[in-house]
């Protein structure tokens, strides 16, 4: 039986599958009036997974590819008949979907630009350029796409919830070396081609764990659309910008890698 | 979605070699099966619910009988029960049954938002809802669509973008019934309270949206702050 913060939550949550773990924090001082630090927040969830058992719904976390903030994310734990007879997508506008999920996938930067998506519906029959606008917008009201300067990507909650789809629309996606968890936005050892995560790798000093080669730098010279890690260290810094691993603080703080101890903590 | 052996392996002559056999295989995992059935189709039925309520439509028995296989008349009701106690125990929804013959549910929110947390009811859908649902009760309960795109369009919401939403979403929603007026030409439509309405949101609720409108408080409404005080005596004795 679930106590009334908890209903409080879980009915936030329906609404909002994807929260940050600062929103977290928000969300459980609204419902317990009172601040949430740490412990209090794991326990929560903790205690709304067991609840969730019975529906086969699970809160998942994972580290958001950008910025290396956690994210938690509502997700379905089955493949459920419930969810496929109630797609809140089209036909049309799934087609579309999939094709960025697609490129999305395909690509190094883990991204597609928002222009080729809307341009994508001339492919797409019965859908028109303001229909893959209108799409585009209700993927990223409903929490499964980012767009960032023009550039749309997968939220947390996709990848916790979509990897199986993922992993069919590419057979060359794989798990980041280091954290064992999906890479979609990756950068390859130019020495052995093992793909890891930008933090990941970071925080490795950009010693390759399977070659045990060091990089020069993250900037991958074939692939010229990546943002290099010096255009990215120039950015001025606002809430959405990519907070940046600096080699000065040793890299980034919550172990994406047991590999190494880490000198920052 | 994979089920180990769905067929009933039943043997239905309870045979003495049976009956003296110790731990028959199939027979010690049959039970075990249809337990683990049956409670992944609760939880197909919990999440059908849960995702039909975020789009407030009903959900409608039939539909729930055709989302799994195995889902019979018989275990129907055990099903919902679970899921039932399940929505209230768990998020805080009452489920409600409209007309047992043909059988469509919603589920009642009975969790109360703290107010830092924002929540769907806040949505401009949300208040186009209230601003209709109010010109109909002040209406005395029937009012004609001229009347209520005038209404949305004075306060900023163009009726050419909302049409849509109450003539279609709203009405699949239970929230509002529309009918032709006969011989009308062009034809017209006049709305009334949808069953949801009904039980969702009392009089006083709507008539206290309607006073903040018009800045008038809800007791100097007459004839319909009498009808929503009758209705709050009415639920007091239920």
């Amino acid at each position: 039986m679930a106590s009334d913060q908890q209903k409080q939550i879980l009915q936030y949550l329906l609404y909002k599958p994807l929260v940050s773990l600062k929103d977290l924090e928000k969300i459980y001082a609204a419902a317990y009036e009172k601040q949430g630090r740490g412990e209090e927040i794991r326990d929560l969830v903790r205690s709304l997974n067991d609840l969730l058992k019975p529906a086969q719904l699970g809160i998942k976390s994972r580290l958001c590819e950008d910025n290396n903030e956690e994210y938690f994310a509502l997700i379905n734990m089955i493949e459920s008949e419930a969810a496929k007879h109630t797609s809140e997508f089209s036909p049309a506008e799934f087609e579309l979907f999939k094709w960025i999920m697609k490129e999305i996938v395909s690509s190094e930067s883990g991204s597609v630009s928002s222009i080729d998506c809307i341009n994508q519906s001339s492919y797409i029959p019965k859908l028109t350029k303001t229909d893959a606008q209108k799409a585009l917008d209700k993927f990223l009201d409903s929490q499964w796409l980012n767009e960032r300067e023009g550039e749309v990507s997968l939220t947390v909650r996709a990848l916790l919830e979509l990897e199986p789809l993922l992993k069919k629309l590419d057979e060359d996606l794989q798990n980041c070396k280091i954290c064992n968890k999906l890479a979609v936005k990756k950068v390859a050892c130019p020495d052995c081609g093992a793909k890891f995560h930008r933090y990941c790798i970071s925080r490795l000093k950009l010693k390759c764990p399977a070659c045990h080669q060091v990089w020069r730098s993250l900037e991958d010279e074939s692939t010229p659309s990546q943002i290099s890690l010096s255009q990215t260290l120039s950015q001025t810094s606002n809430p959405s910008t990519s907070q940046v691993p600096n080699r000065r603080n040793g890299g980034v703080r919550r172990g994406r890698s047991h590999m190494e101890s880490d000198d920052s903590e | 979605m994979s089920r180990r052996g769905s067929s009933q392996k039943q043997s239905s002559e309870p045979s003495q070699r049976n009956q003296s056999q110790k731990a028959n295989a199939s027979q010690l995992k049959q039970p075990a099966e249809e337990i683990i059935d049956l409670d992944r189709m609760v939880a197909e039925v919990i999440q059908y619910f849960l995702i039909m309520e975020q789009k407030k439509f009903p959900v409608k028995r039939n539909d729930i009988m055709k989302l799994v296989p195995g889902m019979s008349a018989k275990n129907f009701k055990t099903i919902i029960a679970k899921a039932q106690t399940y929505l209230d125990d768990v998020f805080g929804f009452l489920l409600h049954e409209f007309d047992e013959k043909s059988g469509h549910y919603v589920l009642l929110n009975q969790v109360i938002m703290p107010e830092n947390l924002p929540h769907q009811d806040l949505s401009e859908n949300n208040t186009i809802l209230f601003l209709t649902l109010s010109a109909i009760f002040l209406s005395e309960g029937c009012i004609g669509e001229d009347e209520v795109w005038n209404m949305l369009d004075i306060l900023g919401y163009k009726p050419e973008n909302h049409k849509k939403l109450v003539t279609n979403d709203f009405v699949r929603q239970l929230y509002i019934n529309i009918e032709v007026i006969p011989q009308s030409d062009p034809p017209k439509m006049n709305f009334t309270w949808g069953e949801r309405a009904t039980i969702e949101f009392t009089k006083k609720e709507i008539l206290a949206f309607a006073a903040k409108i018009y800045g008038q408080p809800p007791e100097q409404f007459g004839a319909l702050w009498n009808l929503a005080e009758k209705e709050d005596k009415a639920r007091e004795a239920n």
